[in-house]
């Protein structure tokens, strides 16, 4: 065995990451500073030889096991950790290396860097492995979308309301706009949910670029093209996303910008918009109330975060999503 | 003196139109109330407080605590070699780039943190200032603006340091690593500049502050010295004040950031509440320091006035080294005696409006400090729309606009044909900015460190 993974040691300064075993080319591997990655299928066949690794070189860190994930800025992979055998999310960030490091990436990290909560993805560390930089941050395997597809208690589903919102007023009183807030970047473990992504995050200025957020969850604001926008398309997301875990859906699931704004224009007309529509009948009035100041076309209207956090249906401890008749 | 009357008779009508928010939207946060619509901080209710729309922020969050996590204690590191030359470069480049002087305070920042750490191989140093510009570009700018590594090059190479052109994109790319790593990757920070702005937009200028009169009316007999508070003077009359103190602040921490002896020296907070005092007495304020700013900040005028008075140090000893370069009838001195004729036009600020990157809340471009290059092209509009201000004084509420040329009702002005005497020579003097960016960004220091010059020597 020794002999074997000397020889082993020695090919990878003379063919960069591929190893040989007798002779025959059995295993690619991404191989760039000491780090390994591999395929979960071949992770089990040659764990001696990165534990032999691991040994010789501490730096030996994460392997990848699958993809699990693709956004528009990156990729994640489930991966383990060798040295602890944790799991651990890696976001590798797909844009092109050819500009340094990308801003979004940039900003991620510096912003997630400011951000201890505990509603909030934790971010490991950064490395570069292949030449790409990689994210490692805790791996969570269930997204909201995901989580909502099993019947919960409703004190669990308000529990995550109620987090989500503390978390947005976190990021929000920190002067940083989430701009992707959706369900897809909600997970949830044991009841908790965990805001992530925050590659369209950035610091608060007067003017931002306004393609942003996934189309369903859009401000109206957005979907104008309006540049001058605050934290309250945050808001609408969430108001969004609430209304999803009610009903089990999406709320609105515009095909182009316009059928979007169509849709959003079609439901909500005028101040009582939710008594005339059947499907919100059986929810508690106060969880419609804060629906209809989430959902308020007028940006300067809607509730900001601080405002949704102190609203009734938290202080009211009976409350909950439906009423109980 | 001891007017109790309620908010709303106290910000009138007429206030709403000269400065923009009635502040009717009121939250008290921290046990401070705070505007929600515009964020200026209303200290106590039998004064009013001052500000313009350009300093607008809305208070969603509570500001105050914005404002202590900003407020952080602490001396940036440095200073380093060539510092000068550095910001110089950084300031040019920017400008080319069209990137926000925000953006270069930021750059200047990390260079400071930077090459206090690391020796940097001499032939090496531009290839990380410019680098570093590119990181805080990237790190505040909008997506668009970021300059690519191949744009930077051809930018920053077009100054006193061509060699950056001869540095590959992998060059670029190991310096930007190296600077991240150094970091930390902690690249948004709180400057001097993001400090001072969070300051004023609380708004600096109360009605209880107070103004010698010969600074007013060039009285010849002014030996006993009147003062005068400013709720006793109109509301436009007022924004003269206010606008002074709001276009100055970006040349006033310019100057402080290139002093090592001062900026490296003085705690941030202390710098940053100094210059917003220093910035008050070059308006005219006889007080520097006053209760709506002591009970925002916490800090007594003791606690500044040494800083104040380097401040004023600093920037007389670059207002006498330019008279020694310059001769006295610049065209921008004619064009400030113009100005202090007795009409109670406001347009003191005109002349450094390029400078100003603040934008508004409406505006559909930013405005940046290289903007102001592109507009150059433009120049007659500007010009035409100067005229408006200047011709029709009741438009004055709307003078904030004078800095955002980019609207597309600026042709409106076009049609306005009011343009006086005073006007055509203004005209003449803004020219003095040629088209090119050569030699534009020293004449453009010279031009504020008249305007400096000849406010200080008021004080003297």
């Amino acid at each position: 065995m020794n002999s074997i993974i000397q020889y082993q040691l020695y090919l990878r300064i003379e063919n960069d990451g591929v190893f040989i075993l007798s002779n025959k080319q059995i295993y690619d591997y991404q191989f760039e500073y000491n780090r390994i990655i591999c395929d979960s299928q071949i992770l089990y066949q040659i764990k001696d030889i990165i534990y032999y690794y691991m040994s010789v070189l501490e730096n030996v860190r994460y392997i990848k096991i699958q993809k699990i994930g693709e956004g528009a800025y990156g990729i994640i992979y489930k991966a383990q950790d060798v040295q602890t055998q944790e799991i651990v999310a890696l976001k590798k960030f797909k844009l092109s290396d050819y500009e340094g490091v990308p801003s979004c990436a940039l900003r991620e990290i510096s912003i997630l860097k400011q951000l201890n909560h505990p509603n909030i993805i934790k971010l490991i560390s950064q490395i570069i492995i292949n030449k790409k930089l990689h994210l490692v941050m805790n791996y969570y395997d269930k997204d909201l979308t995901e989580y909502l597809k099993f019947y919960h208690e409703e004190f669990h589903l308000k529990n995550i309301i109620y987090k989500i919102l503390l978390a947005v007023e976190f990021i929000h009183s920190r002067k940083i706009i989430h701009r992707d807030l959706q369900p897809n970047n909600i997970l949830v473990k044991n009841n908790e949910p965990v805001i992530i992504d925050f590659g369209l995050s950035r610091v608060f200025s007067p003017n931002l670029t306004p393609g942003v957020t996934q189309l369903w969850y859009r401000a109206p604001e957005l979907l104008q093209n309006c540049h001058s926008y605050d934290y309250a398309i945050d808001m609408w997301s969430l108001g969004c996303i609430i209304l999803e875990i009610a009903l089990n859906k999406p709320l609105f699931m515009g095909q182009s910008e316009i059928h979007q704004l169509l849709l959003i224009k079609n439901l909500i007309d005028g101040d009582e918009w939710f008594k005339q529509n059947s499907q919100f009948a059986k929810f508690n009035n106060l969880f419609i109330d804060l629906i209809n100041k989430l959902l308020q076309i007028d940006p300067t209207k809607r509730i900001t975060s601080k405002q949704a956090i102190q609203h009734p249906f938290f202080q009211d401890q009976f409350a909950f999503i439906y009423n109980n008749e | 003196m001891s007017q109790l009357e309620p908010f709303e008779h106290h910000y009138s009508k007429q206030y709403l139109e000269v400065f923009g928010c009635s502040h009717t939207n009121r939250h008290i946060y921290s046990e401070k109330m705070i505007c929600t619509d515009c964020g200026i901080f209303l200290n106590n209710p039998n004064t009013k407080v001052y500000k313009t729309l350009k300093m607008k922020y809305n208070a969603f969050f509570n500001p105050i605590k914005v404002l202590q996590g900003m407020m952080v204690d602490g001396l940036p590191n440095g200073p380093i070699k060539q510092r000068q030359e550095f910001i110089e470069f950084i300031l040019q480049v920017s400008e080319r780039l069209n990137l926000s002087i925000n953006t270069c305070f930021l750059a200047i920042n990390y260079i400071d943190q930077y090459f206090n750490k690391v020796a940097v191989n001499e032939n090496q140093t531009y290839l990380f200032v410019s680098t570093a510009l590119m990181l805080a570009a990237k790190a505040q700018e909008l997506d668009e603006r970021v300059p690519f590594i191949s744009k930077l090059k051809r930018y920053a190479s077009m100054t006193n340091h061509p060699e950056i052109s001869q540095f590959s994109t992998q060059d670029f790319k190991s310096a930007e690593r190296s600077l991240i790593q150094q970091m930390e990757w902690k690249l948004q920070r709180n400057t001097l500049l993001d400090r001072i702005e969070a300051l004023l937009s609380f708004g600096v200028i109360d009605d209880d502050d107070s103004l010698g009169q010969q600074q007013q009316k060039e009285n010849k007999d002014s030996t006993h010295q009147q003062h005068i508070k400013l709720r006793d003077l109109q509301e436009n009359q007022i924004l003269q004040y206010v606008k002074e103190v709001e276009s100055k602040y970006v040349e006033v921490a310019l100057q402080i950031i290139r002093d090592e002896q001062l900026y490296f020296q003085t705690d941030q907070t202390i710098l940053a509440l100094s210059c917003v005092a220093y910035l008050r007495k070059k308006a005219g304020l006889l007080n520097i320091w006053s209760q709506q700013l002591q009970s925002l900040t916490g800090v007594g005028a003791q606690k500044i006035s040494s800083s104040v008075s380097q401040i004023m140090t600093l920037i007389a000893k670059s207002k006498s080294f330019k008279t020694i370069t310059k001769l006295q009838a610049t065209p921008s001195d004619l064009y400030y005696q113009q100005i202090s004729t007795p009409t109670n036009n406001t347009l003191t600020t005109v002349s450094s409006n390029h400078l100003i990157n603040r934008q508004f809340q409406f505006e559909q471009k930013r405005q940046s400090f290289g903007d102001a290059i592109i507009q150059k092209a433009k120049i007659p509009l500007l010009q035409s729309k100067s005229t408006a201000h200047l011709g029709d004084l009741s438009k004055q509420h709307l003078s904030h606009n004078n800095v955002t040329f980019t609207t597309s009702n600026n042709y409106t002005f076009l049609n306005e044909n009011t343009t006086t005497l005073a006007l055509n020579n203004y005209i003449s003097s803004h020219n003095i900015h040629p088209n090119h960016n050569g030699g534009e960004l020293d004449k453009k220091y010279e031009q504020v460190h008249k305007v400096g010059g000849s406010l200080f020597r008021q004080f003297q």
